[in-house]
């Protein structure tokens, strides 16, 4: 008995290292990165006005700025610059086509964490010339937790092979679109995406950034569709409603083009009178 | 025979040259609201015959002649000529009173729209029934195109946009020209019949 006693000491001393490892190894438990629309736009913790009165004139084709609303924190994994500004790219095609858009700027993010508020917002669209801004706001939560097969972490060659850690990334997306003159909120588009992952313990930092990137990617993917579809019941709405009244834009212009229907109908009368005949 | 064709098809040959050798000299010709407004008035006129490229022309060339050869027995000749003058002036007025933020446009099309309306008006006449579609779609064109573009033009194929209004305005002043073509023929028919 007196010679296990070494052998149960050790085993204890060497277990209890060994869990100090894969703890001491990658993030556990949950992380989040959020940026928010409205401490941006009222940073002192302004009340937003009433727009009961107050009509925003559009003045047509518009020009769109699009940007990022700038988190607290100064890096955002997973939303590297130049992956917003690849994203941004891809919801500037969804308002592109639009007759009555004339252009649309990404504006970086740089720019957006110079100043704050509706007046900051201001400042940007004078410089880009914009009329209405779309400002995505985002909210990523990144949880990691462990499952059964985590226990072969222990054995080391466990941590190189056994996918014993399950990370979930929850994302939200919102894109708010602002009639700069009247700060007057237009439309707004959400996209969510929840995505799970399994990842070795070595491979867990690497996976769960990635993780992290695919679901902005998906989540504004889906915020995109929904933009589209805003898009359009927006144009409906400027019909049907008077939240917006329609200026055009001097230097507006344009052709009458004859419309493919248009030559079918004439053909078919021709051919119908011909038959006819 | 072959010639006797040659002889009707030679007035549209050279309409055809005319609308070709016109469309370098946009810049002199064009609907443009500042000119107008500074005097230029012929533009009212010209600016329907001017177009944005070569497709749109080509495009404008082949719905006119298709129209010409529709109704070449109803609207010819001095009828033919008092509605595009009076069409084309009255599109371009339409657009320069009702939507003067429109600082230049082209093209053929509000005209196209108003002549299909008037000679179905002109064939409805002559009891050819068929042509109450060539007076009610363009109608329905118009509608649809003022329910779905309310900003007043929509995305082009050709690149350009669309001015809806100026089809509006065609289809209007072609039903008002058609009316009044139908009811000068009546009265004439009416005067020719009482002097017989």
């Amino acid at each position: 008995m007196r010679g296990k006693t070494p052998a149960i000491c050790l085993l204890i001393v060497s277990s209890v290292l060994m869990m100090s490892c894969s703890g001491l190894w990658g993030p556990s438990g949950r992380q989040g990165v959020s940026s928010s629309l409205v401490d941006y736009l009222y940073p002192q913790g302004e009340v937003p006005p009433r727009h009961d009165q107050n009509v925003p004139n559009l003045k047509l084709p518009l020009t769109v700025g699009l940007a990022f609303v700038p988190s607290t924190m100064r890096h955002v994994q997973g939303l590297t610059e130049a992956h917003k500004t690849e994203l941004l790219a891809r919801v500037r095609q969804q308002f592109q086509g639009r007759e009555y858009i004339r252009d649309i700027v990404v504006v970086p993010d740089t720019y957006m964490r110079s100043s704050k508020g509706f007046e900051g917002v201001e400042q940007i669209a004078r410089l880009y010339g914009l009329d209405v801004v779309a400002l995505v706001s985002y909210d990523q939560v990144a949880t990691t937790a462990e499952n059964k097969a985590s226990l072969l972490y222990w054995t080391i060659v466990g941590a190189y092979f056994i996918k014993g850690n399950q990370n979930e990334v929850n994302t939200f997306v919102d894109t708010a679109v602002f009639d700069v003159n009247s700060h007057k909120l237009l439309l707004r588009a959400p996209g969510v995406n929840k995505l799970e992952r399994s990842s070795t313990l070595v491979e867990l930092e690497d996976v769960s950034r990635k993780a992290r990137a695919e679901g902005f990617e998906l989540a504004m993917a889906d915020m995109t569709v929904n933009l589209g579809a805003e898009l359009d019941r927006f144009r409906e709405r400027i019909r049907q409603d008077n939240s917006v009244t329609i200026t055009h834009r001097q230097g507006y212009s344009g052709a009458g083009a004859v419309h493919p229907g248009f030559l079918v109908l004439v053909c078919g009368l021709l051919l119908l009178r011909r038959f006819r005949q | 025979m072959v010639s006797l064709r040659l002889r009707q098809a030679l007035p549209w040959l050279g309409l055809l040259a005319l609308l070709i050798a016109m469309q370098p000299l946009y810049d002199l010709l064009e609907y443009r609201h500042g000119s107008i407004a500074d005097g230029a008035y012929w533009r009212l006129l010209t600016g329907h015959f001017i177009h944005a490229g070569q497709l749109h022309f080509l495009t404008s060339a082949l719905a006119g002649a298709l129209l010409l050869l529709l109704f070449r027995t109803v609207l010819t000749g001095m009828p033919l000529l008092f509605v595009t003058l009076t069409q084309a002036l009255c599109i371009s007025l339409y657009l320069y009173y009702r939507v003067p933020e429109l600082e230049w446009y082209s093209g053929l099309s509000g005209l196209l729209h108003g002549l299909l309306v008037t000679g179905s008006l002109l064939s409805l006449a002559a009891g050819e029934w068929i042509f109450v579609l060539g007076l009610l779609l363009p109608w329905l064109k118009v509608g649809l195109e003022t329910y779905y573009a309310p900003t007043g033009y929509i995305s082009s194929v050709l690149g350009e946009r669309v001015i809806t209004q100026a089809h509006l305005a065609g289809v209007m002043t072609g039903t008002l020209t058609g009316c009044v073509l139908v009811a000068w023929q009546g009265l004439a028919g009416a005067y020719r019949k009482r002097s017989s």
